[in-house]
């Protein structure tokens, strides 16, 4: 029964009779044990949840060997999925959303006050206002851990603070317009987007860095795995900064004039950026054309925003639209019509999605829902805020907690949303409660595990995937211009120091193998030459001090 | 044979050894035909002698029927001691006691013997003068077998060679002497041979026949009567025992000297030459003509046999060495069976004991544990002590058991007859009644006004199934188990449980069939005979009744006077006790019901008539209920208002959407005319509008928003649960707020198309995407040059002009229009360029054991990080291959089969 509920109840789509009965399509003719039923259900799901995609027939591999492995293969899959799903057990906390008791209920009427007297005193706490009303309007960046807060106004008025014990962390007025702040991949590093410059400050606010390849960005974003900074300047260049070597990795002209709003899609690192003519454009460093373009609004795309899992994006115009994306079919999957056009829009781990317009935010729940086959479109609100004559300029949920960040003209409120956040983190990805010494920890293995820019595609496994070009085309691709590689040049450039980088070469090489190739008869032959000068140099020296002291004469390696 | 035997043996010497070879007629007539052809014998022998190789004889090779073989099979290295041994080995035989004996002879023709039992060395020791004394002779004499005759024959020739010896001189020895003395000094090939003829001489009848190979082994081996009656069976009558006498002359057909009656020759030329004689008879047996084969043939044949079992015995390997190649992971040392090192791992550490505490520490603990009573001594007597009382106890146990059972199957008999009596003519009787009652109360009810509703009914229904679920039914699986174990006798919450069925039971009898809980007792019996079926059937009933509460008293004695059974039994007795009142009482209610229905309602009503009670009830009860009902309405009365108004606001809701959907499908067309605005029309001017489209954005500011109608939102109550609340804001404002958050549907989408009306971005975007595709798609160029391979300039014709057009022709790859991903989606371009700096991450060919590239590409996706698998998953996948153990490592033991 369970499982043809389930069948049911995944497909609102499946058709109603007038009599009200329901076509199931798979209708179960066997008699199966309930247990058994449950773990067919139980290893559906971890499928589905944790599953790598479908399996291929392994039945019809002729090779035998290539048969078993697979086997063996298909096996680890499903074992992986099942253990994971196992390891939900491990998941502590709970999250929840508001309920409405009775029909008369409605959650979007629930003020901010009614929820703040219910939770708990250290939950309620979560709520505050911060009255900054002479440098805003206020943009602002949680770091990745959730904990500290960056606040930038318009003025110049850049502040960092621990906003859950309300510690403020560095205070600095620029002095300058700030048209963005973003936090780098940990709270020590954060950039300021300035009048015209980008710059680069640490925790204590004391200026690090001047990017001055990037002039007057109006939208910042982090690509946290690989380290770049991407922006979108006011005159339409998407610039991709790799801020662990400080280089410009990518610098592409969008062509469509100043940009109006820029996101991150956190599963694949692509960039989608709103232009004023309505469409929004995805972009990767790795192509000088957007790679995607899609027609969302019939005015200016106010605001971009993208899921955690890559899958929904939402979008809202200045045509008082909001348009909800399935992002990876290139599908629209609903649309919706805002007040007053939306300011800002943000979606939180756990898929409830903020618009900021005018004054108000208004949050949304089940907007899109990934098991879902067809979306509904939702009748009513999950929450409000707002109305109060405070202008939002930007929303933003903070990570692992049931906050969401409001910035506005008057400062920064931040709020609560019962069931925003992901009740359970990942220690592996990111702690909220690491010390210094993991912070310190994991920069080093983020750095050493940092993935090139090359990776970024539409699709981010590709990695390994096979080459399908055929070999004429390879053949064309090929620069048969390019200069050969000289191998002497090479290794004596890079020689350096008394462990030269010859030295190592060899000394590894012989250890490992013994392969002789061209490159490695090279080396030898160079090793030749170095030991005879250096018996050569020794020999000198030997004469140089006499018989009796020539052999103190240094030997040399 | 040796030259030295050619000297010294008596000439005759070898008659036994033809009369050896007569004894086997069939070999015999064999020899006889091939003894021309060496070769030709040679072959024939071969088969079964290249099987008798010295390194074959050592490798379990199967000879053939019959043939035992000496069955070594060791190891592999007993092959290389088995290559010691004398290389020509031809034959192994066993003798009568299972031994193996070869023979055979080497290149100078010397014939030696191994292995020959000490019995038959005993034999040998026998003077060759006694070794066929008179007493044989006179024993065999009745006897005719096949060397019988050769037997006398060499008696003679023997007694004739005694006065040969006299001939010779005093000093002369006799060289049948001169061989029995040497042989007791050296087992030498001559000796051997000597050996081998006494043997035949002296062995009884059956040794000698067990000399040749299997094949030759004949009737010779069976008594004669046997012989005569198997015989007889295959020739039937005809053969008579007769006929004997002519087959061993048969088998005789060659003539001898004895035949001839020269037996005493002097003359030493002849004997020279009888001797050679008897040399080529000698020759004529199969052991002479085993010649050894070309030594590269020999060698090849060996190989090929040791090849093949060294396969053999590599072959037992294979599965192990397979499974250990398919293992994902091996760790060293291997777990093997218990042979070679492996026997000396000793991880499993002994139990420490009095003599094993070998430190300090150990003895210490150990002196602690004696100390506490914990120690080994100590635990073997308190072992045996509980031992005793464990014995005592189950003792106990089986007598309790054994009770229990009895007294409880007789309970159970007694229950189990109960109902059947109810369960058949109980119901049969009661259901007209009942029936008559349910339509009574029915009418009663309607004429009350008071008639439930069928929800009310069917909730009612429902909960009587519930309460019949929750108890513990008396099919259920826990009443079955409870009775199949007896654990009433023992258990007290069993015991209970089961009584608390019972009563349960009852109830809900009762209940199901509305009757009042205790029936009126003061109603007579007489009644009984009224209708003269039932009453018979009542009478049954009764006197069923009585008969299981007479069936009560039984053995019971000691049993009953255990505690645990007079509970056990009380419990049972009261739940049977009870049914049979209940029985017995349900008859009289019957009676009463049917005669005066104004007793039948006499005390408080369970079960449906709580609902439909009657109204003309003189009961306290009662009238609360109702009043209790009637407090009810006025509140029921208000929720359901309450309901209606929100069925009638759903429903408005509804009606909303469903306007307001017809109004968007209305709307759509306009929709249309300003976004999609054909392409080909785009005028200069909306172009050049275009071009500083970015300048011209309409901003929209809050002020200008439109508002959209809200129809009902006002005629909505307001939800008194937000009232109850008391929220600070003021319910205005909340109302108000909420509207503002409401989706909002546009209906005047005109002014919308006015603010956007200069930015044709669909018909923008249309064109772009037409352009890319126009651009992106296959095309066909037109290489040709003018002037080349034709003619240009003035005076050129059309015509010619033409011809030259379409000469160089080239195709250039593209991306047709129907395989584009956005081929289908409307208001996407998808760039379908290839993104050259994300090839450096793919694998430049399939590879090598992967069939395809969904094989190849399923492989890459299961994630090995800890990041994104378990810690199982993640330490199952990077445990490595091989995993050695610290210290030795035996080598893989034998698999055993």
């Amino acid at each position: 029964m369970e499982v043809d509920d389930l069948e049911v109840t995944e497909r609102p789509s499946a058709k109603a009779h007038d009599n009200g009965a329901v076509t199931i399509k798979r209708a179960r003719t066997q008699l199966i044990p309930k247990h058994e039923r449950e773990r067919i259900k139980r290893n559906k799901q971890a499928h589905r949840d944790y599953g790598r995609g479908n399996g291929i027939d392994v039945k019809t591999i002729k090779d035998k060997k290539l048969r078993r492995n697979l086997k063996g293969l298909e096996q680890k899959y499903k074992q992986a999925a099942e253990s994971a799903k196992d390891a939900e057990i491990l998941l502590e906390n709970t999250s929840g959303f508001l309920e409405a008791e009775d029909e008369l209920e409605r959650t979007w009427r629930v003020t901010q006050n009614e929820i703040e007297s219910n939770v708990s005193l250290e939950v309620s706490k979560k709520r505050f206002d911060l009255k900054l009303d002479q440098l805003g309007p206020y943009q602002f960046d949680y770091d990745r851990t959730g904990r500290m807060l960056l606040l930038g106004g318009a003025r110049g008025h850049v502040a960092t603070m621990d906003w859950r014990q309300g510690k403020l962390g560095c205070e600095i007025n620029l002095q300058e317009k700030v048209r963005a702040v973003k936090y780098l991949h940990n709270t020590n590093y954060f950039s300021v987007s300035q009048k015209n410059q980008v710059y680069i400050y640490d925790s204590h606010g004391v200026e690090l860095h001047c990017l001055r390849s990037l002039q007057e960005v109006s939208h910042m974003d982090f690509l946290p795995y690989h380290y770049l900074l991407a922006t979108l300047g006011l005159t339409g260049w998407l610039k991709y900064t790799d801020v662990s070597t400080g280089k410009l990795v990518s610098e592409i002209r969008t062509g469509l004039g100043q940009p109006v709003s820029m996101a991150l899609n956190p599963w694949n690192a692509i960039v989608h950026a709103g232009h004023n003519n309505g469409t929004v454009t995805l972009w990767s460093p790795n192509s000088t054309e957007p790679l995607v373009k899609l027609l969302c609004h019939k005015g200016p795309v106010k605001s971009v925003a993208v899921d955690r899992e890559g899958r929904y994006m939402v979008s809202c115009g200045n045509d008082r639209k909001m348009a909800v994306w399935d992002i990876r079919m290139f599908r629209e999957v609903n649309s919706y019509f805002t007040r007053a056009p939306a300011s800002s829009v943000s979606i939180s781990d756990r898929g409830v999605t903020a618009v900021g317009w005018s004054t108000s935010v208004t949050l949304w729940k089940d907007l899109f829902v990934k098991h879902r086959k067809d979306q509904i479109k939702v009748d009513s609100p999950y929450m409000t805020w707002g109305g109060e004559g405070k202008s939002v300029e930007q929303v933003k949920y903070c990570p692992y907690e049931d906050v969401l960040g409001i910035g506005h003209d008057e400062g920064f409120s931040s709020i609560i949303v019962p069931g925003a956040g992901e009740a359970n983190f990942d220690a592996m990805e990111v702690n909220p409660y690491e010390t210094v010494k993991q912070r310190r920890e994991t920069e080093v293995k983020g750095l050493l595990n940092k993935l090139q820019p090359e990776m970024i595609a539409l699709d981010p496994n590709f990695i390994g995937n096979l080459d399908l070009r055929s070999d004429q085309q390879r053949r064309e691709a090929r620069d048969l211009d390019a200069k050969p590689v000289d191998i002497e040049t090479d290794i004596k450039n890079r020689m350096r120091g008394k462990n030269s980088a010859l030295r190592k070469y060899l000394r590894k090489q012989r250890a490992k193998n013994n392969i002789i190739d061209e490159k490695r008869l090279k080396v030898d032959e160079l090793w030749k030459q170095q030991q005879e000068q250096n018996q050569e140099r020794r020999q000198e020296k030997a004469a140089e001090f006499g018989p009796a002291l020539g052999r103190f004469a240094r030997k040399e390696q | 044979m040796g030259g030295r035997e050619a000297h010294g043996r008596p000439l005759m010497a070898a008659g036994p050894a033809k009369g050896a070879g007569n004894k086997r007629p069939r070999s015999k007539a064999k020899s006889k035909t091939t003894a021309m052809n060496a070769f030709a014998i040679a072959s024939d022998h071969h088969a079964e002698k290249t099987k008798r190789t010295p390194r074959n004889r050592g490798l379990d090779v199967d000879f053939g029927p019959g043939k035992v073989v000496d069955n070594d099979d060791e190891d592999d290295e007993d092959d290389d001691d088995e290559d010691e041994r004398p290389r020509k080995v031809r034959r192994a035989t066993r003798d009568e006691d299972g031994q193996a004996i070869e023979y055979g002879s080497d290149s100078s023709g010397n014939e030696w013997r191994v292995g020959v039992t000490g019995n038959e060395d005993d034999d040998s020791e026998i003077e060759s003068d006694e070794a066929f004394g008179e007493s044989d002779e006179e024993r065999f004499d009745g006897y005719a077998f096949g060397g019988s005759k050769a037997k006398t024959g060499k008696k003679q020739q023997e007694e004739e060679e005694d006065s040969d010896d006299e001939s010779l001189g005093s000093d002369a020895i006799d060289l049948a002497q001169a061989l029995d003395m040497s042989m007791s000094d050296d087992d030498g090939p001559e000796g051997e041979a000597a050996d081998e003829d006494s043997d035949e001489d002296s062995g009884s009848d059956e040794s000698d026949a067990d000399q040749g190979s299997s094949e030759d082994e004949d009737d010779s081996d069976i008594d004669a009567t046997g012989v005569k009656d198997f015989v007889s069976k295959f020739g039937g009558a005809a053969q008579d025992s007769e006929d004997e006498e002519p087959v061993a002359a048969q088998t005789k057909s060659k003539i001898d000297l004895k035949d001839l009656g020269l037996f005493g020759i002097k003359d030493p030329q002849l004997k020279q030459s009888v001797k050679l004689m008897t040399k080529e008879k000698k020759s004529s047996k199969p052991q002479k003509l085993d010649v050894p084969l070309a030594r590269r043939a020999q060698g090849r044949l060996d190989r090929a046999v040791a090849y093949e079992q060294t396969n053999k015995t590599l072959d037992r390997w294979t599965e192990t060495v397979k499974q250990n190649r398919r293992a994902d992971h091996l760790m060293f040392p291997l777990a093997q069976n218990e042979t070679g090192l492996a026997k000396l791992d000793n991880v499993y550490i002994q139990p420490i004991n009095q003599k094993a505490a070998t430190n300090e520490l150990e003895q210490t603990i150990l002196g602690i544990m004696e100390q506490s009573g914990l120690g080994p001594s100590e635990q073997k007597g308190q072992l045996a002590e509980d031992d005793e009382e464990q014995k005592a106890l189950s003792r106990q146990n089986i007598i309790e058991r054994r009770k229990e059972r009895e007294l409880k199957s007789r309970e159970d008999k007694r229950a189990k007859r109960l109902k059947k009596i109810k369960s058949k003519t109980f119901h049969r009787i009661h259901r007209k009644q009942r029936e008559k009652d349910d339509m009574k109360e029915h009418e009663v009810r309607v004429a009350a006004g008071e008639i439930d509703s069928e929800e009310e009914r069917e909730a009612q229904e429902r909960q009587r199934a519930t309460e019949r679920m929750g108890a513990r039914h008396r099919e259920s699986k826990w009443a079955k188990m409870a009775n199949k174990n007896g654990r009433a006798a023992w258990d007290e919450d069993v015991r209970t449980g089961i009584a608390d069925m019972a009563r349960r039971n009852e109830e809900l009898r009762r209940r199901v069939d509305g009757r009042p809980e205790k029936g009126s007792d003061d109603d007579d019996d007489s009644d009984y005979s009224a209708d003269s079926e039932e009453g018979d059937d009542r009478k049954r009933i009764l006197r069923e009744l009585e008969a299981a509460e007479n069936a009560n008293d039984g053995p019971g004695s000691k049993l009953l006077n255990l505690p645990f059974m007079k509970k056990s039994e009380a419990a049972k007795k009261k739940a049977n006790d009870e049914l049979t009142k209940q029985i017995l009482k349900q008859l009289r209610d019957e009676d009463g019901s049917d005669h005066d229905s104004d007793d039948s309602e006499a005390e408080g009503v369970v079960g449906r008539k709580t609902f439909g009670g009657p109204v003309t009830d003189a009961d306290g009860n009662n009238i609360t209920a109702l009043k209790k009902r009637k407090e009810k309405k006025p509140r029921q009365e208000e929720v359901a208002e309450a309901l209606g108004k929100i069925l009638a606001e759903k429903n408005d809701a509804e009606a909303h959407v469903a306007t307001s959907a017809t109004r968007e499908q209305v709307i759509k067309p306009t929709q249309g005319a300003w976004s999609a605005a054909p392409v080909e029309k785009v005028s200069k001017k909306q172009k050049k509008y275009k071009a500083n489209s970015g300048a011209n954005v309409l901003d929209l500011d809050s002020s200008a928003v439109v508002r959209a109608p809200e129809p009902d939102t006002k005629s909505r109550p307001k939800p008194t649960a937000t009232k109850q609340r008391g929220t600070m804001a003021d319910d205005d404002d909340a109302s108000d707020d909420g509207e503002n958050h409401m989706p909002i549907r546009f209906t005047e989408q005109e002014l919308l198309d006015k603010a956007f009306g200069g930015l044709d971005v669909v018909a923008d975007f249309e064109e772009e995407k037409r352009e890319l595709q126009d651009e992106q798609d296959e095309k066909t160029i037109d290489k040709t040059m003018p002037g080349w391979g034709s003619w240009v300039g003035e005076g050129v014709s059309k015509r010619e002009q033409k011809r030259h057009q379409g000469r160089f022709l080239e195709k250039q790859a593209g991306v047709k229009k129907t395989d584009r991903k956005d081929n289908k989606l409307k208001n996407v371009i998808v760039n379908e360029k290839r993104m050259k700096k994300n090839d450096k991450y793919l694998a430049s060919h399939l590879p090598h054991t992967y069939e395809n590239q969904t094989q190849y590409e399923r492989s890459l996706r299961l994630p090995l990080g800890p990041d994104w698998v378990t810690k199982q998953t993640f330490q199952a996948a990077t445990k490595p291959r091989v995993m050695l153990k610290q210290g030795v490592i035996a080598p893989m033991s034998r698999p055993e089969h």
